[in-house]
C-alpha cells in the first residue's frame, strides 16, 4: 500500500513538472500577447499587466484543458479581453490615461500633432463594435496574418476577413476629417 | 516572408498606425510577477490528471469489488430453498415461517414454493422495497390443504400412488348439452313520424 502510495506521489510530481514546463512555455510565448490585448482596451500600463497576470492565473488553474498551443492562445485572448473590459467598466472614472500624458513643455509640434492623432485613433478604435474592434487589434499586434487571428478567435478566416475589411472601411471615415484638415 | 499568405490590406497606413500603437512592451518584471503569483496555487490537472493509471486501476478495483459483492448476494439468494432442504433429512417440506409468525387471523400456513419461484417473489418484494431478511411467506393455503398436499407430493415421489385411488374425472362429469340453432326474430322498425305530423 506504501509502496502504491509513493508510486502515486511520484506520478504526481511527475505530472506536475511537465505542466509546469509547458505552461512556462506558454508564458513566454504568449505574455506580449496577453498584455498587449488587456492595453488595448485600458491604455494603462499597469492595469493591462494586473489583468494579464489574472488572465494566466486563471489559465494556470485550468491549464489541463489547455495544454494544446492554439486552444491556449484562443482562450488566454478571450479571457484577457473580458478581464480588461470588466476592469474598464468598473474603473471608468480613471480618466488619466497613458497615451495623454500631461503636455511636456519641450514638447515638439510634431510630437504633439502625432499624440493627437493617436488618441483619435485609440478613440475610433473603441468606438467600433467589440467583434470589430477585437480582430483589428489582434491583427495589429506581432504582425498577426488572418490565419492567426482566425484561430485565435475561433472563427473561419473569411469571417475574420469581412470584420478586417469593416473595421478598416469604419476606421477611415471616422478618421477622414482628421486626413481631410491636415491636407489643408 | 514566412510562407503564409498575408492579409492584402496590412500593408496600409492605418494598419501600420494600430500596430505602432500596440506596440507597447509590459515591464521587465511581468514574467516573473506572473510565475510568482501562480507559485502558490497548484496547477489545474484536470480529467488528465483524473486517467492516470492509478485512477485507472482504483476505479478497476471498484468495479471488481461491486461485481463481485453483486454476485454473492445472487449466489446467497439462489442458494436458499434448496440449503433448507438439505438440511432437513425427512425431505419433506416443513412450512417456511414458524406459526408463530403467521397472522393468526390468516390461519394458514406457509409453504415453500419451488426456488424458481420464491426467487421471483423475493425480487418483487425488493423492487417493492420490503425487507427480505425476514423471510415471508410465498403462497398461503389452508393447513388441510397443506397436509393433503404434501401427502400427494410424498406419495407421488414414492411412487406409491393408487391409480384405482383417484377419482375418474370423465366418469362423474355430466355430458354437455347438444348445440342447439338460436334463431332470433327480426326486429322491425317503425320510422320515426316527425313531431309536427301529432
Amino acid at each position: 500500500m506504501h509502496e502504491h502510495a509513493a508510486r502515486l506521489a511520484g506520478g504526481l510530481v511527475t505530472l506536475d513538472d511537465a505542466l509546469q514546463r509547458e505552461f512556462e512555455a506558454r508564458l513566454l510565448e504568449s505574455s506580449t500577447l496577453a498584455f498587449r490585448v488587456a492595453y488595448s482596451v485600458l491604455r494603462q500600463r499597469e492595469d493591462a499587466e494586473d489583468v494579464a497576470q489574472e488572465a494566466f492565473a486563471k489559465a494556470y488553474r485550468s491549464f489541463a484543458q489547455l495544454r494544446d498551443r492554439e486552444r491556449f492562445r484562443a482562450w488566454l485572448v478571450r479571457m484577457t479581453w473580458r478581464l480588461a473590459l470588466d476592469r474598464q467598466r468598473s474603473d471608468r472614472r480613471r480618466l488619466a490615461r497613458e497615451s495623454l500624458p500631461a503636455a511636456a513643455a519641450d514638447a515638439t509640434p510634431d510630437a504633439l500633432v502625432a499624440r493627437e492623432r493617436a488618441e483619435h485613433l485609440w478613440s475610433a478604435i473603441e468606438s467600433l463594435p467589440e467583434k470589430l474592434r477585437l480582430a483589428i487589434v489582434l491583427s495589429g499586434i506581432e504582425g498577426h496574418d488572418v490565419r492567426e487571428v482566425a484561430a485565435l478567435l475561433a472563427v473561419p478566416e473569411g469571417t475574420v476577413k469581412s470584420r478586417l475589411f469593416l473595421a478598416r472601411k469604419l476606421l477611415k471615415e471616422r478618421l477622414s476629417w482628421m486626413d481631410a484638415s491636415a491636407t489643408r | 516572408m514566412d510562407g503564409r499568405e498575408r492579409d492584402p490590406l496590412s500593408g496600409e497606413p492605418l494598419d501600420r498606425e494600430i500596430a505602432v500603437l500596440l506596440a507597447v512592451d509590459a515591464s521587465p518584471e511581468f514574467v516573473a510577477r506572473v510565475r510568482e503569483r501562480v507559485s502558490a496555487e497548484p496547477i489545474g490537472r484536470g480529467w488528465g490528471w483524473s486517467w492516470s493509471p492509478a485512477w485507472v486501476s482504483v476505479a478497476v478495483l471498484g468495479v471488481v469489488l461491486v461485481a463481485g459483492a453483486g454476485l454473492w448476494t445472487r449466489g446467497a439468494v439462489d442458494r436458499g430453498p434448496s440449503t433448507r432442504a438439505a438440511a432437513d433429512p425427512s425431505g419433506s417440506r416443513a412450512p417456511t415461517v414458524p406459526p408463530a409468525q403467521v397472522p393468526a387471523a390468516s390461519r394458514s400456513v406457509a409453504v415453500a414454493a419451488p426456488a424458481s419461484v420464491a426467487v421471483a417473489a423475493r425480487r418483487r418484494e425488493s423492487a417493492a422495497g420490503t425487507s427480505t431478511r425476514v423471510r415471508t411467506a410465498d403462497v398461503q393455503i389452508s393447513p388441510d390443504d397443506a397436509i393433503a398436499l404434501r401427502q400427494l407430493v410424498d406419495v407421488i415421489n414414492a411412487r406409491r400412488l393408487d391409480e384405482s385411488a383417484v377419482p375418474d374425472l370423465d366418469a362423474h362429469a355430466t355430458a354437455l348439452p347438444a348445440l342447439e340453432e338460436i334463431v332470433v326474430d327480426r326486429i322491425a322498425l317503425s320510422p320515426l313520424v316527425a313531431l309536427d305530423a301529432q
